[in-house]
């Protein structure tokens, strides 16, 4: 494939190549390989514009069903929780404005929402305040301590489930990922989940919440690769739930 | 798009009722489960909004990005063994429809053109359309392919070519245009 040629003159390795690509069968490197020698090989960046039509018809060939509307419900209140942090999140909300737009929504949102307690972190800690539009889902709104500055973080049930989002959070460092902990009132150590995840490049991502019934407070550290039994780092999230 | 980009909800939901009955048909063709088609369906617009940034005119419609990364979140599960046998997918046939008392002049040309995919795929040769069909629907890679039917990849290559390469002509006279 690294072979340069003229269209007039096919290469045999390349012949089918643009079908295998658009077909969607080429791993993420393969195709960046291929795509690299396509604007260098006439026969294959012909071959992309005359079959990718072809292709793009292929869904129309199925019978259309009615997608589930429960399926709505649960990517809408993701995607307006998440646009709802992004917004809070930006550069132009600074913490001071975010801590008094908390205080307004405080005055505002019934009270299923609670307060995270003063001084769960250590000083410097920035404050992620939040809320999340209905959508027809239940929502939750929380406060949250959140360690890394400009991160923010939501917690909502959506479909029987209930769903921590975090928005721009930086990386873990090299081999580590966030791990979610759960606390409830009488326990004194924090319950490790098998909810392990690292943000997008975006800062973005969505885990859920297991054993949600009795949990008051949902933590997130930094851990190893696999996660730990014992929380091993600071928690850079509390988010103490209504 | 450009709101949706902008990470206007109310704008991504808008496209989400425009095009979740179609991404939604074909993760149930190619996964065969509802459950599993409904995993894809979330899946893949959930990384739509997250990735909206990315989208390009230039390079095509909403419609087709969007069932690109259906196909794509699809071929994921099926590679991973998430969903059925694959080898049954050309097996079954989708039992809840689109009902035809609520068509809507959208679904109508929808189900033209359904007819008209439909019919050129049929014109095809089999062993053509077979290798396309295996390899698009059933997510399985040209090396399985060329395993299962028993032929050098070079030929199934070469049929997946010609296949799409008449299906697009076929298309093209049926929509009077020139290729």
């Amino acid at each position: 494939m690294s072979q340069e040629h003229d269209s007039a003159v096919p290469n045999e390795e390349c012949c089918g190549e643009a079908a295998v690509y658009l077909l969607g069968l080429l791993d993420e490197s393969h195709s960046e390989t291929f795509l690299e020698h396509a604007r260098s090989c006439a026969l294959c960046s012909d071959d992309l514009a005359a079959l990718a039509p072809a292709v793009d018809s292929l869904p129309s060939s199925v019978p259309q069903l009615l997608a589930p509307p429960e399926a709505k419900r649960h990517v809408m209140a993701l995607v307006r929780s998440e646009a709802s942090l992004a917004r809070r999140a930006s550069p132009s909300s600074a913490i001071n404005s975010a801590v008094k737009q908390r205080g307004r929504i405080l005055a505002v949102r019934r009270p299923v929402l609670a307060l995270a307690a003063a001084g769960l972190l250590a000083a410097g800690v920035a404050i992620g305040g939040l809320t999340i539009p209905s959508g027809g889902e239940t929502t939750r709104v929380v406060s949250a301590n959140v360690a890394p500055a400009g991160a923010s973080v939501a917690v909502h049930e959506s479909g029987g489930q209930t769903w921590l989002t975090v928005a721009k959070m930086p990386k873990p460092s090299a081999g580590y990922v966030y791990q979610v902990w759960v606390k409830r009132p009488n326990g004194a150590l924090p319950q490790p989940t098998d909810s392990l995840f690292t943000p997008t490049s975006a800062g973005s991502a969505t885990v859920a919440i297991p054993d949600r019934p009795g949990v008051s407070e949902v933590m997130v550290t930094q851990e190893p690769a696999g996660g730990s039994r014992l929380p091993t780092s600071p928690a850079i999230i509390v988010a103490r739930l209504a | 798009m450009a709101l949706v980009q902008a990470g206007d909800a109310d704008a991504f939901e808008v496209v989400y009722d425009r095009h979740c009955n179609a991404a939604f048909s074909l993760a149930y063709r190619m996964c065969g489960r509802r459950a599993s088609a409904q995993d894809v369906l979330q899946d893949a617009f959930l990384v739509l909004w997250r990735s909206s940034a990315q989208y390009d005119r230039g390079r095509g419609s909403v419609r087709n990005w969007i069932l690109r990364i259906v196909h794509n979140r699809a071929v994921d599960a099926l590679r991973r063994g998430q969903v059925r046998d694959r080898h049954a997918f050309h097996e079954e046939g989708a039992v809840e429809r689109v009902a035809g008392a609520e068509d809507t002049e959208e679904q109508t040309l929808g189900q033209e053109q359904a007819r008209e995919v439909r019919g050129a795929l049929a014109g095809l040769p089999a062993e053509q359309r077979r290798v396309i069909e295996l390899a698009y629907f059933g997510g399985f890679t040209h090396t399985e392919i060329a395993s299962m039917l028993q032929m050098p990849v070079g030929t199934v290559k070469g049929r997946m070519r010609l296949g799409l390469a008449k299906l697009r002509l076929m298309l093209a006279s049926e929509e009077g245009v020139s290729p």
